[in-house]
């Protein structure tokens, strides 16, 4: 061994048990903050009196609250209590930095505050899980570097040699969380509160769901599974059952799951090969998730009797078996004819929720149960009360996962039922909406149950632990000291990842039209493979293993893990980045797909900050009954100009993809102001606010000027004339109104949503399709 | 250089490059975990969580681990 550790001195240390505390207390709090709001909007699907008519509380603005305050917030907050204090023990050393830990524990409670105040004011980026505006985007970039140079420096100075793989996990997702979190909310600042992103369209919609399928890779799941090899063996009592299987999910992570992302866009305007591959991984990730779950409930084999026992076990193996759950469910969404039938539907709320409350929110309570008592040097007030949440909070995922079951399927079914003349079954939107609400109900009710489990752990563990002195925890550690061992560089530039780099760009080579470049990479790529059989028939022989000094360089893993997870992104974001945006013309010469007046872009930014996409696709999917509902199928160059795109992911009402071509502006007045008076028995909130709030048409030209410099082809004498051209398009809406009978102000936001919403749908159709690059074999079946 | 590669190549082929030789590394990687010769080292890490366990039980706060270097017991 070239690596030998000398036994230097023992020293006894202090973990900072505190921080740990501060997180358990936050999670818990804005835990329940966040579900509450999640139940709000549970009753306002129900009952859409709720939104009680104001700004703030309605739909459209506070479901992106929820979403946000239970991933970043519950789950946030209570995976950096289990990194924390895991981590510290692990690697037999206090964190490096006391400051910086207290700079990542309030920095992300003012974040969230942050998210608590804009959100509800409409300030969004309307991204899923990435609507913080730009400017708390970069205090989450920066509390997030604390982070990370804490933990490195931590892993730095540690006094244990091997890296324990609840450990990876926790690098992985530090650096991933990084890469995806700043390239999806790369974006312009208009002003304070408001930006575009630097994406458009089809590429926005790649990236924006190759960060949201990650984020749920990487923060709701890498982490907790590291949570789990650490906390489950040791509330069990046991070694983990595989060690080896523990390795090859984290590996199974790494180099499939950065690539599924696009099964959330399956059917879509996306080239068929991109949906293609997102389909096969997702699929592929079958077996290692599923292999994860069985390791963490075969970890309790002869220790089954104690689950019944121990509220923390009961808590760890149902969110285990809930992980399985999801990730079964997960990878079938993604079978394209599955897809084809629950997306845009409930169905995948009940996904969510499996994973959201069964896992996450489990592993959560089992992790808390088990920690507090701990980090007061006490025992738990009532292990009865903690048996009530569990079973209050298991049949109240039940009743949520099945309710929405049914309701999304019923959904599924009847948006593509057909009668004898093959028409459509149900036209009426509110006939399907009826069918649904009991189901509504239901789920309203699985909501609270488990919402009242979490408060009696509010209330057990305050009762645990009120009066108590918290204790941080000692250790006596032996401190090593290292010799010779190699560098990191030297590991990332040695003979094993030289050789995979050299194998890449030999196979890269292997794609050249030309026969002689092709051939010799192929001699090449045979070469580099005997090389590499030989090296390591070699290494097997030496002393020098590479993967065991990997194991033991976090900085060299780090990189190794970086480089995997941006070389798995660049290749699948890369295509559509390359997509050229030559603007579409008709036959006859005219440009297809114009971009938005300025009364159309002010519009388009209502619609953005009201949070229409939470109810609202404007993704028109290539089926005959789709066409039936709403008109063709969306092209890829129809949303070319749109920053940020609008596809939307739920179709709680209708796509909206094309309803320029179906009503006129009174219609739309009306619908917006009461949309009960024009539909009855419709879920959809009122929005009277539309009418007395400001537009400043004078502002508009700064929003072209940036979209401009964005690539969109407006000519630098229509930033001038944009506040004129603005009052000219309004003064048309507002006539048709006055003649209507109602008074309407020019600059209300209503006049420019009804503008916005009367152009949807109204492009021409180009003479060629848009220059995605594999357009030869993206070709749409329903074009 | 890039530009020229990028352009001479059908773009479904570089994904689908990467995509064979993630499963490629990915497979090496399992075999590589699952070779025999390791097994003694997975015990041993595998022991990690547990180690002070003693002194972990719910009525006392004391975390007292010893970390005899592994290495030694290799
Ligand atoms: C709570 C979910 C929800 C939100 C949020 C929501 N809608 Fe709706 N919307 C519906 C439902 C349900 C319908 C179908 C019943 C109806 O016509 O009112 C609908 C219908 C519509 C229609 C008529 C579509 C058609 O084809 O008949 C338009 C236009 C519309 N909404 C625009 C908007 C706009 C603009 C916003 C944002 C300011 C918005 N909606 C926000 C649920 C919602």
């Amino acid at each position: 061994m070239t690596d030998t550790a000398v036994a230097a001195s023992t020293k006894r240390i202090t973990y900072d048990d505190a921080v740990v505390r501060g997180f358990i207390l936050f999670s818990v709090v804005w835990g329940i903050v966040g579900m509450l709001v999640g139940l709000l909007c549970a009753f306002q699907l129900a009952f859409p009196a709720l939104n009680f008519d104001t700004s703030f509380l309605t739909f459209g603005r506070i479901r992106p609250l929820h979403t946000n305050a239970v991933i970043f917030a519950l789950v946030g907050n209570m995976l950096f209590a289990g990194i924390y204090h895991s981590s510290q023990r692990l690697l037999k050393t206090r964190m490096a930095s006391d400051l910086l830990s207290r700079v990542h524990l309030y920095g992300w409670q003012l974040i969230i505050l942050g998210a608590a105040l804009t959100l509800p004011l409409g300030i969004t980026q309307s991204k899923e899980y990435a609507e913080l505006e730009w400017w708390l985007d970069i205090m989450v970039a920066l509390v997030w570097v604390a982070f990370a140079i804490n933990y490195f420096w931590t892993l730095a100075v540690r006094n244990e040699k091997n890296l324990y793989v609840a450990i990876w996990f926790y690098i992985a997702t530090i650096i991933t969380i990084a890469v995806l979190y700043i390239v999806n909310n790369l974006a312009v600042p208009l002003d304070g509160m408001k930006s575009y992103g630097v994406f458009a369209g089809a590429q926005d919609a790649l990236t924006q769901w190759w960060y949201g399928h990650n984020a749920v890779a990487f923060f709701l799941t890498t982490p907790i599974l590291g949570i789990m090899y650490y906390y489950l063996p040791k509330a069990a009592e046991r070694p983990v059952y595989s060690y080896r299987l523990s390795i090859i999910h984290f590996w199974a992570l790494i180099f499939i799951y950065i690539w599924a992302g696009p099964h959330h866009l399956l059917y879509t305007a996306l080239p068929d090969w991109a949906q293609s591959l997102g389909m096969l991984f997702s699929l592929m990730l079958w077996a290692p998730s599923w292999g994860g779950m069985l390791n963490g409930l075969l970890t309790l084999r002869g220790a089954w009797h104690k689950v019944r026992t121990d509220p923390v076990l009961k808590f760890f193996v149902a969110g285990v078996t809930f992980y399985g759950m999801a990730t079964f469910e997960g990878p079938l969404l993604s079978i394209k004819s599955v897809s084809a039938l629950g997306h845009y539907t409930d169905w995948i709320i009940g996904h969510v929720h499996g994973g959201a409350l069964g896992w996450n929110g489990f592993m959560a309570a089992g992790l808390f149960y088990w920690l507090v008592p701990k980090l007061y040097g006490t025992k738990l007030h009532s292990s009865k009360l903690a048996d009530v949440h569990f079973w209050l909070g298991t049949f109240g995922i039940l009743i949520y996962i099945v309710s929405m079951w049914i309701s999304g399927v019923t959904h599924g079914l009847m948006w593509r039922a057909e009668n004898a003349d093959g028409a459509l079954e149900y036209r009426d939107w509110a006939t399907i909406i009826d069918a649904v609400i009991p189901m509504y109900h239901l789920r309203a009710l699985g909501g609270a149950l488990y919402i009242v489990g979490w408060i009696l752990m509010m209330w057990n563990l305050w009762k645990t632990v009120a009066g108590k002195k918290p204790v941080d925890a000692e250790a006596e550690v032996t401190v090593l000291e290292k010799v010779d061992a190699p560098s990191s560089v030297r590991l990332i530039f040695s003979r094993p990842v030289l050789l995979s780099f050299l194998g890449l760009v030999a196979t890269l080579f292997l794609w050249r039209n030309n026969v002689i470049v092709a051939a010799v990479a192929l001699a090449a790529l045979v070469f580099i493979c005997v090389l590499a059989w030989l090296r390591y028939q070699s290494a097997q022989r030496e002393e020098f293993r590479w993967h065991d000094y990997i194991e033991r360089r976090p900085l060299a893993f780090s990189v190794l893990v970086g480089l995997a997870i941006i070389a798995g992104g660049v290749v699948e974001l890369l295509p559509g980045l390359l997509m050229t945006r030559e603007v579409p013309m008709t036959d006859a010469g005219k440009v297809a797909v114009k971009p938005y007046t300025p009364l159309e872009l002010e519009g388009r930014d209502v619609y953005v900050s009201e949070g229409c996409y939470v109810c609202h696709s404007q993704m028109i999917r290539p089926f005959l009954s789709e066409k039936k509902r709403y008109g063709d199928p969306s092209r890829i160059e129809e949303s070319m100009w749109d920053h940020p795109f609008q596809w939307g992911s739920k179709r709680t009402g209708p796509d909206l993809a094309r309803v320029g071509q179906k009503y006129g502006a009174t219609w739309h007045y009306e619908h917006m102001l009461d949309p009960r008076r024009m539909s009855e028995g419709s879920i959809m909130p009122k929005y009277p606010w539309l009418l007395t709030d400001k537009i400043d048409p004078a502002k508009t030209k700064h929003k072209l000027k940036i979209m401009r410099a964005l690539g969109v082809p407006y000519e630098k004498e229509e930033f001038e004339l944009a506040e004129q051209k603005y009052r000219e398009q309004a003064g048309v809406i507002v006539k048709e109104l006055t003649d209507y009978g109602v008074d309407v102000d020019e600059d209300s936001k209503l006049v420019a949503l009804i503008g916005y919403l009367l152009r949807l749908g109204k492009n021409e159709k180009p003479s060629t399709t848009i220059a995605a690059p594999a357009a030869t074999n993206g070709e749409r079946k329903g074009d | 250089m890039w530009k020229d590669l990028f352009s001479s190549a059908d773009f479904m082929s570089l994904p689908l490059v990467t995509l064979f030789l993630f499963i490629g590394v990915f497979v090496g990687v399992a075999c590589w975990t699952f070779s025999k010769k390791r097994k003694s080292h997975y015990d041993l890490m595998a022991q990690m969580p547990l180690e002070g366990r003693p002194h972990d039980g719910f009525d006392s706060h004391r975390d007292t681990n010893t970390n005899t270097t592994k290495e030694e017991l290799r």
